[in-house]
């Protein structure tokens, strides 16, 4: 049985799937839907999805992956970035 | 004379560890398996999380209670029929972290602040009143087979919740603070997805 769930890993371990993509957005979301990540008073990723600029994507991702803390992004980031 | 030696495939044999893998319980898209291709010790991709190390490794229980159904004409019974069955999975986890007090707490929100300009960066546990859902995905080695010689064996359960008395000890130097988990399935035994890996592609 394949892995049907198109989300796929970010923050911790992942990479910034809009990096170098020219100002598209990107979809965030905290694993479990309870949790918050925060990252200024403005930027705050809950467990639903919101969209966020390429450089907020950038600063959130490496932030989380900082933190350990685990997001879910859509679209998903490349394989092998 | 040489006794009996039963028949035996000794490849059948098994030692070796499991790694556990935890997501959150979503009804609406049910956790999945990861594909059949990957291969042993893989990393789940997200939404599976790794449960991380453990005290004493993974015990999975399975537990069939069932009802004599008896007459008087036999001194047996003639069947016998389900009256209860449980999965669980307990495990002792060994990283002192907020993500494993949740697991083992039963559930709870973590709240995190980046750090900023004179702003430290925190991470906050609130443990929920009411106990949250997980799916649980654990894996370990199959039988070798012909062409396969680290087969995996993977095990899914959809919903399981976790209940248990924790007890956390923080010492000097005796031993490293862990969080004793009960993991309990809440599916029907239909549900539990039990595979392995026992033949390559041809």
């Amino acid at each position: 049985m394949a892995d049907s769930n198109p989300q796929a890993a970010a923050g911790s371990g992942g990479a910034a799937s809009s990096e170098g993509s020219g100002g598209s957005k990107t979809k965030l979301r905290c694993l479990y839907p309870t949790d918050t990540f925060k990252l200024d008073d403005k930027t705050v990723v809950t467990g639903e999805f919101k969209e966020f600029s390429a450089t907020d994507t950038k600063k959130i991702m490496d932030a989380a992956k900082a933190q350990d803390v685990k997001l879910i992004s859509d679209p998903p980031p490349k394989k092998g970035s | 004379m040489a006794g009996l030696t039963p028949t035996y495939n000794r490849l059948n044999v098994m030692t070796g560890m499991a790694a556990l893998w935890m997501q959150p319980y979503d009804p609406n898209t049910p956790a999945v398996l990861p594909d059949d291709d990957e291969v042993l010790g893989f990393t789940w991709t997200t939404p599976w999380e790794a449960l991380g190390a453990t005290l004493e490794g993974v015990t999975f229980g399975f537990a069939r209670k069932a009802n004599d159904i008896m007459i008087e004409e036999q001194p047996g019974p003639v069947d016998q029929r389900t009256e209860s069955l449980s999965f669980t999975v307990a495990v002792e986890l060994s990283e002192d972290t907020l993500e494993t007090m949740r697991r083992a707490y039963g559930g709870g929100e973590i709240n995190t602040t980046a750090p900023g300009a004179g702003q430290v960066g925190t991470k906050e546990l609130v443990i929920s009143s009411e106990i949250q859902h997980f799916a649980l995905g654990l894996e370990g080695q199959a039988p070798p087979r012909t062409g396969l010689a680290t087969p995996w064996r993977r095990v899914l359960i959809p919903d399981v919740t976790s209940v248990a008395e924790v007890e956390t000890t923080y010492r000097r130097s005796d031993q490293q603070r862990t969080y004793k988990c009960t993991f309990t399935s809440l599916v029907p035994p239909e549900q539990v997805v039990i595979r392995e890996l026992n033949a390559p592609a041809s």
